[in-house]
């Protein structure tokens, strides 16, 4: 299946919340440049394995991880992986937006200025980069002032995303960033999903099946904490070998 | 959370197929008894006929359209609703075949004088390929691949020995349109059954994923 570098490996992920696992050996491999979809019944660990990548989980009081995930040479599970660094290598967008109660600019520039960018010009021109690549530069180049709770939904989530692409991360992660939205600011993210594969590896967790069939290249599909099948999105969806995805999909259960 | 809806809606697409098999071999077997009898007046009204089968394949399209962009199939219903398309127009084509050979006995005179047997057990042996692989498919069953591909053989053997009659009949015959024709009957009754091989074809598709059985 390989047609490109790796960007992501994992290998026999575990996972457990206390003393439930939610988790088990999980071993995937997520390419560069590509969006990487992962879909599941609800409670199947898609959210808490994307959430192993940039180690969100650490902030879960009791949760414990196994196995091995990679990120290009780095292992991400290592106690000398510095998680800031991390978080800044691999940006996550959540699904509901959640800026900054700030204006637009201030949004944006945050994440530059923690990691150390207070040069105005620099910061200017960063802030224009990423509005840009989130498709909202065009429509807020006027009112960058403006606080980032006035724009709308959709505008709202495009701004997480210029905020997560401020910082030039490496892997963009999104958790159904797309599911307060209506039909045509999901169209929007979707439509960016794919210039953003371009220049990032994007790996989303979406509920909507559909949506997965439109904007990944690869879709993995988790049911009971497993991970049932990975594949092309085009032979997942046409012809996919396991039962249990083609129940899923085709609305048999879930 | 099963889709119940979406479930019944592809159940209808089976009944909407068996329908559309019903009133394609049923005209198949008219045009036949028509062609034996000569009644060029039932042809005639065969003839006209053909439109309800047209009308039934398009309101089953338009079904498998309403289907695909409402209910955004997938995996195997996305395989079987792209080939219930197939499976509808190879249905239609069948239709249009028994109106061919309606419109042979409306043109010709005199009537056919050689080839009756061979023609005969060619329509019976299409009319069973086609409900085999009607049944077969909306069944998901591959089972009727093996016999379907059979009959179909079988009819392209009495093809071969009605075109033998025809030439030899050729050498003392004094109506060469009425060899000619009786030829274009044998042709539409074998490709009532090639059609049948098609069906089957869309069956192992779906059911295999196969793309093989697309070609």
């Amino acid at each position: 299946m390989a047609e490109r570098p790796i960007k992501i490996s994992s290998k026999g992920i575990s996972l457990w919340y206390g003393e439930k696992q939610v988790l088990f050996d999980i071993s995937i491999e997520i390419f560069v440049n590509r969006v990487t979809s992962l879909i599941g019944p609800s409670g199947c660990g898609k959210t808490s394995f994307l959430r192993c990548i940039n180690r969100m989980n650490d902030v879960i009081p009791a949760c414990r991880v196994s196995g091995q995930l990679m990120l290009d040479g780095l292992d991400v599970n290592s106690q000398n992986t510095d998680v800031v660094d991390l978080r800044k290598r691999v940006g996550m967008v959540f699904q509901t937006p959640n800026p900054f109660p700030k204006s637009i600019y201030e949004n944006v520039a945050y994440g530059p200025w923690v990691h150390g960018e207070n040069n105005r010009s620099k910061l200017d021109a960063i802030v224009r980069r990423s509005l840009d690549e989130a498709a909202l530069w065009d429509e807020v180049k006027d009112d960058l002032s403006k606080s980032a709770m006035k724009l709308s939904g959709g505008q709202q989530q495009r701004l997480c995303i210029a905020r997560a692409l401020a910082v030039e991360p490496e892997v963009i992660l999104m958790d159904e960033p797309c599911s307060a939205l209506d039909p045509i600011a999901t169209a929007k993210i979707e439509d960016l999903m794919h210039k953003l594969k371009e220049k990032y590896t994007v790996v989303i967790v979406t509920h909507n099946i559909q949506q997965a069939a439109r904007v990944s290249n690869y879709t993995a599909y988790f049911y009971l904490g497993k991970l049932i099948e990975y594949g092309k999105t085009s032979e997942i969806f046409e012809r996919p070998r396991e039962k249990s995805t083609e129940m899923y999909l085709t609305g048999r259960f879930g | 959370m099963v889709r119940e809806t979406y479930l019944e809606l592809l159940e209808s697409v089976n009944h909407d197929l068996q329908d559309l098999s019903i009133m394609s071999c049923s005209a198949l077997d008219k045009s036949m008894k028509y062609l034996e009898s000569w009644d060029e007046k039932a042809s005639e009204q065969l003839i006209k006929e053909d439109v309800h089968i047209n009308e039934a394949f398009i309101n089953l399209q338009e079904k498998c359209f309403q289907i695909i962009a409402r209910q955004q199939p997938v995996a195997i219903d996305l395989r079987f609703l792209g080939s219930a398309l197939t499976v509808a127009n190879n249905l239609e084509r069948c239709g249009d075949y028994s109106a061919d050979i309606a419109k042979t006995v409306v043109l010709m005179k005199p009537r056919i004088v050689d080839g009756v047997g061979e023609l005969k057990k060619m329509e019976g042996l299409a009319e069973e390929a086609i409900k085999l692989a009607v049944e077969g498919f909306t069944k998901r069953d591959l089972g009727s691949l093996e016999a379907v591909l059979e009959l179909e053989k079988e009819n392209d053997v009495y093809f071969g020995k009605l075109l033998d009659k025809l030439k030899k009949s050729a050498k003392v015959c004094k109506e060469p349109e009425l060899l000619f024709r009786t030829a274009i009957v044998g042709r539409h009754l074998e490709r009532f059954a090639d059609r049948a091989v098609n069906i089957s074809h869309r069956t192992a598709y779906v059911v295999t994923a196969d793309r093989k059985y697309l070609k």
